[in-house]
């Protein structure tokens, strides 16, 4: 565990507190021994083809499936080979995303493929609120976001930039959890006209309305943006942090992850930020649109990850999609929505460099009605994240139609999920 | 003095307009509610005259540098422009895609944008038929479009607007879906343009069932036609389905597939093609003769041209689950996140017993509007979405809004400009989503700054009665009287009056400042209003 200012403060007060706290209360005060870890939440919107980012593509049942998109073997666009089979079947990662290959390579990448909701939703709204909620079908009686149930579990006596969207809007994950603050650019995040007009609205909206409350964090958040952003280094052009570094695109995806670890290196208590990139949804002319979406997401990684190389100890970032595609391509040279799909896990505490999960095949009778077959729920890649590396005391509260059954993607210390008798009698925190 | 309560009046204004003024409360107070909504229920085809003069009074500027290529290449702009693109066809404004980077400038593609969306900010201030732009808004999200999918479908959005929304807003359901199906901007969008006959592009089925009419509570999954649920919710049209599966998604995709715009294709045997015009057509090559069954309803005796597409559109705008969806969603719309049962129960009611009239949508809002006193209770339970709360701001102080260019681009990091919500399923509809911390910020910041673009337009001081310019607090109730109509609460009150007379405050502006400080200083108490609570929310 690193030593930082918070567990410092912690653990000078601490003692007295401990003496008179429940066991429930001491739990979660565990789970924030912790707290310097960083998990980050990348949805790819609009139904990522897996079988196109990381594709079988020596099967000839794929190449014959998508005889004018599929990913080759051989030839000027072939796939990149990626080392270590899964399920005896070797894979082929994209080739626009030579970025992603030297992250597997080197050990801080690993794929789980075939991966998704366990059951079957070809819709894109139903199947993205599911897997933010952390359901399967059939299963609605959760109304928050797992995010949301995972941060109750853990203490509530957190910083005010802990939690934070790199969208403009809160993802659903975070429904029910109005703490997380939306932050899409660290530079532009101030009250025009400065403090004359900010304190006039804070004091306009020092009310408890939920709308006030949102208001209040607002300008809080701003003020320490701000205080923060005036610390860090000025480069050669005068602009903050990572301007001439890391070799960000001008995307969408690269200026979110681009704030994203300015964010980090503010060290303001991040534990959990959430980055959306959309524009999956490739019904059409799907090798020339891929090209561009690889490149954007390959290349942003490569950047963001070379941007927090001194965190990258303490970062997860877990890479999802609510559904693949169809495995036939259609007559628009593109795909329909699908099932299994893959995600991805960088992390300094990956095993990565290899495949997880168990490949169903591509085989008619393996198929689920025409699409690859969803074998890695994904909620247990999530869940042995947070088992691992964030210490959650309660997955039962997260995903509590889940067995915990970790693949191993990540190292860490799990023995307070994974021990039978310790998941039974360790209350849950207060929420 | 300032009355503790809004009336209801406002109430009632303030829940179907971009925003209650005191001459809109006035004039509704003369002349009755029921009156009110029976004038804006039954508006002129068009724009009313005063908008529509509004309208073509404006120009902006384009100016672009010009470029040789090998296409020919074109000259330098620089002029004061109206906006003719909203009143151009398909095949212009097509072409100018076609063109772009070829023989026309890409500028002239933005520009297309940047008139539709200053449009979209006049007539949401201006409009006299505030009802029927508050249900254009709605139709707009309901069957939204996001300009950066389809550069070819994306110029022709002023179309979109004109014709496939405008016109049915208050209209039939049904007739608004087929004229939605055949539009330019959701063919491309949705690719069904592209559908082919021998495996038809499932995009837009899919979406016209989940979005369009039943709903995604009406999704059965990949179910077999023989376990769809119970028997007889939709009977009276005689369909058995409760909802739609998987099946009916390639049912619906094939039975639409051959609807598509002119673009070159093969439209005949032996080798005929299709114009580049961009306009819808009926292509019998792109059509598959695949679909059997539609949510139980036999389709393979249809074998006129479109008989197998209009019989999915019949089916699915006469479901009962698209009754309950689409007017579940009006009257959230209108009421806020938790509507009163009541309403929706006249709505949906309304909307079947109407289904075939041609102003079946009219008849809805009236029972929403005036089969019961619901439209005047719980006021502020519905908060504004930014674009609201802008319009709303210039509404009440009395503000001319003319075109800007960045009309396109201000709202789009919230994704709350016409077009720049990306996904077809269109904002969501709840307060929360609207709680965070950049929602708030953006809005703030372009309430604080809005009124220094010039084409923003009014004066305070003008308004500001002459007897009151000494007194603080005379001011201050004034604007809120104005901008809320209703008091406030006393620490709304207080730090207002506290802010009028400090460094920036109005009495600052009055006494030291120039008019243009005086006009700063006003507007920047305006924006602070809008800031408030009771401002936030109608």
């Amino acid at each position: 565990m690193r030593l930082t200012r918070r567990n410092l403060l912690l653990g000078a007060s601490g003692g007295a507190f401990m003496a008179t706290m429940g066991p429930g209360l001491r739990v979660s005060m565990a789970a924030d021994s912790k707290s310097d870890e960083i998990l980050v939440v990348l949805f790819a919107r609009g139904g990522a083809d897996g079988l196109q980012l990381v594709a079988p593509a020596d099967d000839a049942a794929y190449q014959q499936a998508r005889p004018s998109i599929a990913v080759k073997v051989n030839g000027t666009s072939a796939g990149l080979p990626l080392a270590n089979s899964l399920s005896g079947v070797d894979f082929f990662l994209n080739p626009d995303a030579p970025e992603l290959n030297n992250l597997y390579s080197s050990g801080d990448l690993a794929f789980i493929h075939a991966a998704g909701v366990p059951t079957e939703n070809r819709s894109h709204f139903k199947s993205m609120d599911m897997m933010e909620r952390g359901l399967a079908d059939n299963e609605n009686n959760l109304t928050s976001g797992w995010l949301t149930r995972h941060l109750q579990t853990l203490s509530q006596d957190r910083p005010l930039l802990s939690t934070v969207s790199t969208a403009s809007n809160n993802p659903i994950s975070l429904l029910g959890y109005p703490q997380a603050v939306s932050i899409p650019d660290v530079k532009d995040f101030n009250v025009a006209g400065g403090d004359v007009n900010a304190d006039v609205i804070a004091a306009l909206n020092s009310g408890s309305s939920p709308y006030q409350q949102v208001a209040q964090q607002t300008l809080e958040a701003i003020n320490t943006v701000q205080t923060k952003l005036e610390g860090l280094p000025e480069t050669d052009n005068g602009d903050s942090l990572s301007e001439n570094g890391p070799a960000y695109t001008n995307g969408p995806l690269s200026k979110a992850l681009k704030n994203l670890a300015t964010l980090i290196k503010m060290d303001v208590g991040l534990d959990v930020a959430t980055v959306d990139h959309g524009g999956w949804d490739h019904h059409n002319n799907l090798v020339n649109e891929f090209r561009g979406q690889m490149t954007e997401l390959s290349q942003s990684l490569g950047a963001f990850w070379e941007d927090v190389a001194d965190y990258k100890d303490r970062i997860s970032l877990v890479f999802m999609t609510e559904f693949g595609r169809r495995l036939n391509e259609n007559a628009s040279n593109g795909t329909d929505h699908g099932s299994g799909s893959v995600m991805m896990v960088l992390s300094g505490n990956a095993n990565g460099g290899q495949m997880y999960g168990d490949w169903p095949g591509l085989k008619a009778a393996n198929l689920d009605n025409g699409d690859l077959a969803v074998t890695t729920d994904y909620r247990q890649v999530i869940a042995e994240i947070l088992a691992k590396r964030h210490n959650s005391p309660s997955l039962e509260t997260v995903f509590p139609t889940v067995t915990y059954a970790p693949l191993g993607i990540v190292n860490g210390d799990d023995t307070l999920v994974a021990s039978p008798t310790v998941a039974t009698t360790t209350p849950v925190s207060a929420s | 003095m300032l009355t503790a309560e809004p009336s209801f009046e406002r109430i009632a204004l303030n829940r179907v307009t971009f925003g209650a003024r005191e001459v809109d409360e006035a004039y509704v107070q003369a002349i009755g509610w029921d009156t009110y909504v029976s004038e804006q229920l039954n508006p002129p085809s068009g724009d009313d005259n005063g908008l529509a003069a509004h309208l073509a009074s404006q120009t902006m500027k384009i100016t672009y540098r010009g470029q040789q290529t090998a296409q020919g290449g074109w000259p330098d702009v620089d002029e004061d422009r109206p906006l003719n693109y909203l009143t151009a066809d398909t095949e212009t404004l097509f072409k100018i895609a076609i063109d772009a980077g070829k023989t026309v400038s890409f500028a002239e593609q933005a520009r297309i944008q940047q008139e539709i969306a200053a449009a979209s900010w006049i007539r949401a201030a201006h409009a006299e038929f505030q009802i029927r732009e508050f249900m254009v808004d709605f139709w707009h999200n309901h069957f939204n479009i996001g300009r950066g999918d389809s550069q070819f479908g994306s110029a022709t959005l002023p179309v979109y607007d004109r014709e496939h929304i405008r016109p049915h807003a208050l209209g039939n359901f049904r007739e608004m879906l087929e004229s939605n199906a055949k539009s330019t901007a959701m063919l491309l969008y949705l690719d069904n343009a592209s559908s082919v006959a021998k495996l038809p592009n499932e995009n837009y089925g899919r979406e016209l069932l989940e979005l369009h009419t039943l709903g995604e509570d009406a999704y059965l999954g990949y179910s077999d036609p023989a376990d769809q649920g119970p028997v007889g919710l939709g009977s009276a049209i005689g369909v058995k389905s409760a909802g739609f599966s998987d099946l009916d998604v390639i049912a619906a995709s094939q039975a639409l597939s051959g609807w598509t715009v002119e673009f070159g294709q093969p439209n005949a045997l032996g080798g005929g093609r299709a114009p580049i015009t961009g306009n819808f057509f009926y292509n019998p090559l792109q059509h598959s003769s695949g679909a059997q069954k539609f949510m139980g309803v036999s389709l393979s005796g249809k074998t006129e041209p479109m008989a197998q597409g209009q019989a999915v559109l019949d089916i699915a705008a006469g479901h009962a689950s698209t009754a309950e969806f689409v007017c579940g969603k009006l009257v959230r719309r209108i009421f806020g996140d938790t509507p009163p049962k009541a309403v929706h129960n006249r709505a949906v009611a309304a909307w079947k017993q109407h289904q075939d009239a041609p102003d079946q949508i009219k008849r809805v809002m009236e029972t929403i509007l005036l089969g019961g006193p619901e439209v005047g209770q719980n006021p502020t339970a519905k908060i504004r979405r930014p674009f609201e709360r802008i319009i709303a701001l210039f509404r009440t102080t009395d503000t001319v809004v003319n075109a800007h260019p960045w009309m396109a681009y201000l709202l789009e990091p919230l994704k709350d400009g016409l077009f720049t919500w990306p996904a077809p399923n269109g904002r969501p509809d709840i307060n929360g989503y609207w709680f965070s911390t950049t929602a708030n910020l953006t809005t703030w910041n372009l309430c604080l700054w809005l009124f220094y673009l010039k084409e923003i337009s009014t004066s305070f001081a003008n308004q500001t009665p002459l007897d009151i310019q000494d007194s603080p607090t005379q001011m201050v109730e004034f604007w809120l009287g104005r901008m809320i109509g209703y008091e406030p609460s006393e620490q709304v009150v207080n730090t207002l009056i506290d802010d009028a007379i400090g460094p920036a405050g109005i009495m600052t502006g009055l006494n030291w400042g120039s008019a243009a400080d005086i006009e700063s200083s006003f507007a920047r108490l305006a924006a602070l209003i809008s800031t408030t609570e009771e401002f936030s929310f109608r």
